[in-house]
């Protein structure tokens, strides 16, 4: 910048201390100075064509000439002042919101017993000093990885900040000389000044692979007017990216299932023509032959229409159901969620298992999820306080591949990155969240792997577990007693003991049990027992209102105890 | 070259006066002076300095417009001198054939 010699990056109090007001005020000023150079350059040019009514002749010609070259002098310094007023008006949309975010990072860095330095950085401190094999040992590390999760949150926040803030600041300073090198080489802006003025908000997309903290930082630094914008262009980006609010997600996932929607029909219905006119014209066995990839490939489009359709009709058969989550390459993934999970106080996140596919289960997912939210919002919590959400944000194993984890260990990164999103797009407005995963059957160990390293989860609820990939609790990055395990009598597959080797019912594994037959219950009268593998949410159970109570963080409120069946006999014995 | 010499004296001395009047009566300094405060105001970095140049760029633009116009006007003065003598408020009408 010509100008800004010993300029200096911001630091992070200043940005802080930022009254961005005074932006305001000075890009007023500026338009009072515009506006006066205005009319001062409109009446030179009165003067000017009138001067001719008056005098005539070369001395007249060269006046109006000389004349002429004072008012461009004007209109050109009116033409820079407009420029400088849009760089301020562009300077303060940009550094609000980032001002904004830094006084965030500060609030939630305080939330948590935290300090940002100067520098924007972050320390969780050190390491707890707890003998490994002490029985605290495990609470002690899980009370640290809280706080440097925290500590990563705070700084991933005040970075993106001062970021913006110095991005901003330097743009808008490079803007600034070029309207005055514009008003004093006699030139108009143009296409690279424009470029200029847009380099001032534009934040660039966070790189592949930035972290959900880093994302929520990155779209809490934009303008609203940026991420209306970014929803609408980038769409394919902003719908599953996760650290951005659920709202803004299904704006753009809703925009994209009609879009793919509607792609996918045209294609079945060209796949349907060229088979038929195919199958028209066949008259030998090769025509026939020919015409098995043709039958192939309209399946394929009937499959994809399928699995789209069923995510629109899941979305249509409740209130309040958004998209957070669209992979239309199939099988497919999808996330709805019921309720508003960027305010409610207490978001469930359910994870089904063997066979659960977006076109055969996203309806039923869903309903699950609303079950669940219908329970707890309102009737036992304050209205708004509960969402729940669909989760198939993984391709499930089917019976041939069920026996082996290389499904739940694909899975588990990917329900972390979602259920990390969902609390770090909530940091920059201050709303804590409670998480809970309820995880069943081959969803369990999805869970479970998840939990294993340390993720945003509040607490866990499994049923019908067929293991969580860990020997007991301590191998789960949560305090036991924020893990709970339920079995239905009748359900084979809970005593499986396949992943971990350990059955998580089982008292040894050292999750709280919960009971699933039946009975009076501290949340709703008497409850009904449920039995087998699938039944676990049925309206009334024992079983869905515990895991309402883990749910709405009232684990008082859980009946707690082993629900026995043939396979539990066993490890009695 | 050639042509009508028409001349008004005191019509164009009242528009000289008012092209000089137009820039030199903005007053514009208070303004400029508020642009400078708001950029002593904002915190350090790359945009303060640059606002405070601007203004101080834009404030001698500003001093150079007026002084184009003061001396415009002056130019103009001298011509009617040239063409209408010590009247400069009379009025001519003379056609001729240039040199």
């Amino acid at each position: 910048v010509r100008r800004a010699a010993g300029a200096g990056d911001l630091p992070f109090s200043a940005l802080l201390a930022w009254d961005v007001d005074t932006l305001e005020h000075a890009a007023a000023a500026v338009r009072s100075l515009r506006s006066a150079v205005a009319g001062a350059a409109d009446d030179l040019g009165l003067v000017s064509s009138r001067l001719d009514e008056h005098w005539a002749g070369l001395a007249a010609t060269a006046a109006t000439s000389s004349l002429g070259r004072v008012t461009a002098g004007a209109a050109r310094l009116d033409a820079s002042l407009g420029f400088v007023h849009r760089i301020l008006c562009a300077a303060e949309d940009a550094l609000r919101p980032a001002r904004d975010l830094a006084r965030d990072a500060r609030t939630y860095a305080e939330q948590h017993g935290l300090l940002l330095n100067e520098d924007g950085r972050c320390s969780p401190g050190s390491w707890p000093l707890v003998d490994p094999h002490s029985p605290t040992a495990h609470h002690a590390q899980y009370e640290y990885e809280r706080r440097r999760a925290a500590a990563e949150q705070a700084q991933a926040m005040a970075m993106q900040a001062l970021r913006a803030a110095r991005e901003a600041d330097l743009a808008a300073a490079r803007a600034l000389a070029r309207a005055w090198e514009s008003s004093a080489d006699g030139s108009t802006w143009d296409t690279a000044d424009r470029a200029s003025l847009s380099d001032i908000t534009t934040r660039p997309c966070p790189p592949e692979g930035a972290t959900p903290a880093e994302v929520a930082a990155w779209w809490a630094s934009l303008s609203e007017a940026e991420q209306r914008e970014l929803i609408t262009s980038r769409s394919d980006l902003i719908g599953n990216l996760d650290g951005v609010p659920v709202a803004a997600r299904a704006r753009a996932n809703e925009r994209r299932l009609t879009d793919a929607l509607r792609d996918a029909r045209a294609d079945l219905e060209a796949e349907r023509h060229a088979y038929e006119t195919a199958a028209t014209a066949a008259s030998s066995r090769a025509d026939y032959e020919a015409l098995r990839p043709l039958v192939a490939s309209r399946d394929a489009a009937q499959r994809q229409v399928e699995m789209l359709e069923a995510i629109a009709s899941a979305l249509d058969a409740g209130p309040g159901r958004s998209l957070m989550l669209l992979d239309t390459q199939m099988p497919g993934h999808a996330a709805i969620a019921v309720g508003n999970v960027d305010t409610a106080a207490h978001v469930a996140v359910l994870v089904p298992g063997m066979d659960s596919y977006v076109t055969n289960y996203i309806g039923g997912l869903a309903d699950n999820a609303e079950r669940v939210q219908v329970m707890g919002d309102g009737a036992l919590v304050g209205s708004g306080e509960v969402a729940a959400i669909a989760w198939i944000g993984y391709t499930a194993p089917t019976i041939p591949n069920v026996g082996v984890d290389d499904q739940a260990v694909g899975a588990a990164p990917k329900l972390a990155s979602a259920i990390d999103g969902i609390e770090a797009s909530r940091a920059a407005g201050h709303r804590p969240v409670h998480i809970t995963t309820v995880g069943h059957s081959y969803g369990s160990l999805v869970s479970g792997l998840t939990a294993a390293t340390y993720t945003a989860m509040d607490d866990l609820v499994v049923f019908g577990s067929p293991g969580l990939g860990a020997g007991d609790v301590s191998g789960l990055d949560l305090p036991a007693s924020h893990v709970f395990v339920g079995e239905a009598k009748g359900d084979p597959v809970a005593d499986f003991e396949r992943f971990g080797g350990v059955d998580p019912a089982s008292p040894s594994f050292g999750a709280v049990p919960i009971q699933t037959d039946g009975g009076a219950h501290p949340l709703g009268g008497e409850t009904t027992a449920v039995s087998g593998h699938s039944r676990y949410l049925e309206p009334g159970s024992e079983s869905l209102l515990n895991i309402v109570a883990v749910v709405i963080g009232r684990p008082d409120a859980v009946t707690v105890g082993h629900t026995y069946d043939a396979g539990d006999h066993l490890w009695m014995q | 070259m050639g042509g009508e010499i028409r001349v008004d004296g005191a019509g164009v001395r009242r528009l000289a006066q008012d092209a000089k009047d137009v820039l030199g009566g903005l007053r514009l300094g208070p303004v400029l002076d508020a642009v400078q405060g708001v950029a002593r105001a904002l915190p350090a970095g790359h945009l303060a300095p640059a606002l405070a140049s601007c203004a101080d760029d834009f404030r001698g633009t500003l001093a150079a417009l007026v002084a184009a116009c003061e001396a415009w006007e002056g130019e103009v003065r001298g011509a009617l001198a040239d063409q209408l003598g010590a009247d400069a408020d009379s009025s001519a009408s003379i056609a001729r054939m240039m040199p």
